[in-house]
């Protein structure tokens, strides 16, 4: 009986041979299930993709922005090159340089305060350096130095200049530097050791000064405008600091992790002290498993979740127009443009891969500018302008008087422009699980600005000593921009309730941001990295 | 050793190796969903819903327990049960009321009987079982499990799994005996 049972399985065993078995492999790729997973995969590997990319042109743009930023600070050391070369009188010895500073800011600087020890100290060596007075040899001394940070809200335009001046003597008398130096270095050490102390608490007075100016350029909240005032006679350049930080606020983001059971993810429970055979049992015990769990999609494709992340992106600007201003000065000028967005959404799911989300947005375009102009004027007159030092009988007597030279004015321009809206953005999302932790989800939707604001102040005319405007002056709407959003994220599930997202995040304006009235447009877009964080209820 | 290049390629969701492997089992998958199923195109979605099973879960095969066959041969029986209960097929219920009624040959033809059927002859018999005869013939006779594996996995109880298997070999003596004696 056994022997039959055993010729019915060997014949058992042919009775699938007449299969084409090529042709049911090609049904099976057709089936729903196996397209699926394609097109998952697909999925994946472009979002991989685009992540990638978003990253790297990011990586990129920033690289470029430092490397602009550091073609300006070279072009900035040849005119500091240039304008040592134009120095026609001997340099004095350092200390005694330092003396004429302060002498020469004092008068160039009323507003330069000098605490009371400080003015004590400038009496005794004044006093001291007329007892001491010898006469010795006439010396012509041109000397200025100074460096200020001057703010907008001091003087929006004319304080808005270097000065660099390279001078001709009209009076005084001239004589041997050399000799001045020796006789200077024999008999008046004193003279230079207080000289150095005094430079050095000048030193302290001019860093008081520019705090109580930072001060109050804070308390009126205007932005500040670097500028660098310099002597051709300087040993230092003093650089101006136009690598303002840029600062890359990483917010939060989030999605929404729908639970898609998949017979995939949950793996069989691993007997080990059962034959192989018993396998089967377990497969059954997994299926049925995988059958409660698939009842209780019901259970997420209702939820709601509140998200909030932050948006970090590389912008750019399409202007058109006829209008010469913004064409010149916002398409060549502007060397970042950046922009930071803050999101809080509630998100509904409909289904377990579809949902939907609004809330509120609070964006804000940055741009920045930055120029430097250099123009030589000849022929300048200045009037009490430190001439020439007498050294007599251990004495020294300072000239003073009128000199005509030239003049170069470098003028450097940092300027700041924001352009802020609050708006309500409305997303439909679209998730994939991918794993059961890893989800991903894209998004596409679009944004209303409930309002719209800009600072700053912007170039009015095309020549460098152009006044300037403020940005609410330049018919900018105040209200209803409409921008285009886009998303595409991974989402890590930390637990049941708690995700966080990792993504990128595409922004378009689909609206002119000037009002109708005006002919040029000006749309913003952007690309760049959300994070954010969920949480389910 | 090619077998298992094969699915460590497949863990890594490559489609080339998951032919090759869907290729190598393909037939021998078939004929154990055709011993299941009413006809070949059920038997097919059987089986491709095995496949599909079994490609989706590949990470959870442990080779020391067992060789690859075994366990794709677990999976597809078991994707073929799971299905059947979830899809209860009237007309099975019909051929039960119409193979019980079927005379029962005697024991002593039987190997006489046996050794002279073809394959197609031996599925045609099967497919005349009532499911729940030849799901147990089949889980005893070709899957090689015991009585408790398989009033477990079908809940059932023992003593139903073999009275089951009796009946089960008994009809299909029956039917077999009138196939091979009626000359076609």
């Amino acid at each position: 009986m056994n022997d039959n049972w055993n010729h019915i399985r060997k014949i058992a065993d042919s009775i699938g041979s007449d299969l084409d078995a090529e042709a049911a492999w090609d049904r099976f790729e057709q089936r729903p299930e196996r397209r699926k997973r394609r097109s998952l995969f697909w999925w994946s590997t472009g979002a991989v993709g685009v992540l990638a990319l978003f990253l790297l042109l990011g990586f990129f743009f920033i690289k470029d922005h430092h490397q602009s930023l550091q073609e300006v600070v070279a072009d900035e050391s040849m005119i500091d090159t240039s304008l040592k070369n134009k120095t026609t009188l001997d340099v004095k010895l350092d200390k005694e340089k330092k003396l004429d500073q302060i002498a020469l800011q004092q008068r160039q600087n009323p507003h330069l305060e000098f605490n009371e020890t400080q003015s004590q100290f400038q009496s005794k060596l004044k006093a001291k350096l007329k007892s001491k007075a010898k006469p010795l040899t006439d010396q012509v001394l041109v000397e200025k130095s100074n460096t200020t940070s001057i703010y907008q809200a001091q003087a929006q335009q004319e304080v808005n200049e270097s000065l660099v001046q390279n001078s001709t003597v009209e009076l005084g008398q001239t004589h041997n530097t050399s000799a001045t130096e020796t006789a200077l270095s024999d008999s008046t050490s004193f003279i230079l050791e207080m000289a150095n102390d005094l430079s050095t608490q000048q030193a302290d007075a001019v860093e008081t000064n520019s705090m109580k100016q930072k001060d109050m350029t804070k308390n009126m909240g205007s932005y500040p405008i670097e500028q660098t005032v310099q002597d051709s006679y300087s040993a230092v350049f003093h650089k101006p600091d136009h690598t303002s930080p840029i600062t890359i606020d990483i917010g939060i983001d989030s999605k929404i992790t729908q639970s898609k059971t998949s017979i995939s993810t949950i793996p069989l429970p691993i007997s080990t002290n059962l034959h192989f055979a018993s396998t089967i049992l377990q497969i059954e015990d997994y299926i049925q498993l995988d059958n409660q769990l698939s009842n209780t999609k019901h259970l997420f494709s209702k939820s709601w979740t509140v998200q909030a992340r932050h948006i970090y992106g590389i912008a750019s600007r399409t202007l058109t127009g006829d209008d010469e201003l913004f064409n010149n000065r916002r398409s060549a000028q502007e060397d970042l443009k950046e922009l930071n967005a803050t999101e809080l959404l509630i998100t509904r799911q409909l289904t377990p891969l579809f949902s939907i989300s609004s809330g509120l947005s609070v964006g804000q375009y940055r741009v920045k500018l930055f120029e430097v102009n250099q123009d030589v004027i000849q022929n300048v007159v200045f009037e009490d302008v430190l001439l020439e030092r007498l050294f007599k009988g251990g004495e020294i007597e300072e000239r003073r008087g009128r000199f005509v030279g030239s003049q170069t004015i470098t003028t450097e321009r940092t300027r700041f422009q924001q352009y802020q809206d609050i708006s309500v953005p409305v997303y439909a999302n679209l998730h994939i699980k991918i794993t059961p932790k890893l989800n991903l989800m894209m998004s596409t939707g679009a944004s209303i600005s409930l309002v719209n604001m800009t600072k700053g102040v912007t170039f009015e005319s095309t020549i460098s000593a152009g006044t300037y405007q403020s940005l609410d002056q330049l018919n900018y709407r105040s209200i209803g921009l409409i921008q285009g959003l886009a998303n595409l994220s991974l989402s890590i599930q930390l637990n049941q309730k708690l995700d966080i997202q990792l993504g990128g995040h595409l922004r378009q304006d689909f609206t002119n941001r000037f009002k109708q009235s005006e002919a040029s447009t000006d749309r913003f877009n952007s690309y760049g990295v959300m994070l954010g964080i969920q949480r389910r209820f | 050793m090619y077998l298992d290049r094969i699915i460590e390629k497949c863990l890594k969701r490559d489609r080339a190796a998951e032919k090759l492997l869907y290729l190598h089992f393909a037939k021998q998958v078939f004929g154990i969903c055709r011993r299941y199923s009413n006809d070949d195109h059920q038997a097919e979605d059987y089986m491709q819903d095995g496949f599909m099973k079994v490609f989706s879960n590949l990470k959870s095969y442990d080779a020391k327990k067992g060789h690859i066959e075994a366990w794709i041969v677990r999976i597809v029986v078991n994707t073929i049960l799971s299905n059947k209960r979830k899809h209860k097929m009237k007309h099975q219920e019909l051929q039960t009321e119409l193979t019980d009624h079927l005379a029962v040959a005697p024991e002593e033809s039987d190997e006489v009987l046996f050794r002279d059927i073809q394959a197609s002859e031996l599925l045609t018999a099967i497919r005349q079982l009532p499911t729940k005869y030849r799901d147990v013939l089949n889980l005893f006779i070709f899957e090689n499990l015991t009585h408790q594996e398989i009033a477990q996995l079908m809940n059932i109880e023992v003593s139903s799994s073999r009275s089951r298997l009796t009946r089960a070999k008994k009809l299909l003596k029956t039917i077999l005996t009138k196939q091979v004696t009626i000359p076609v």
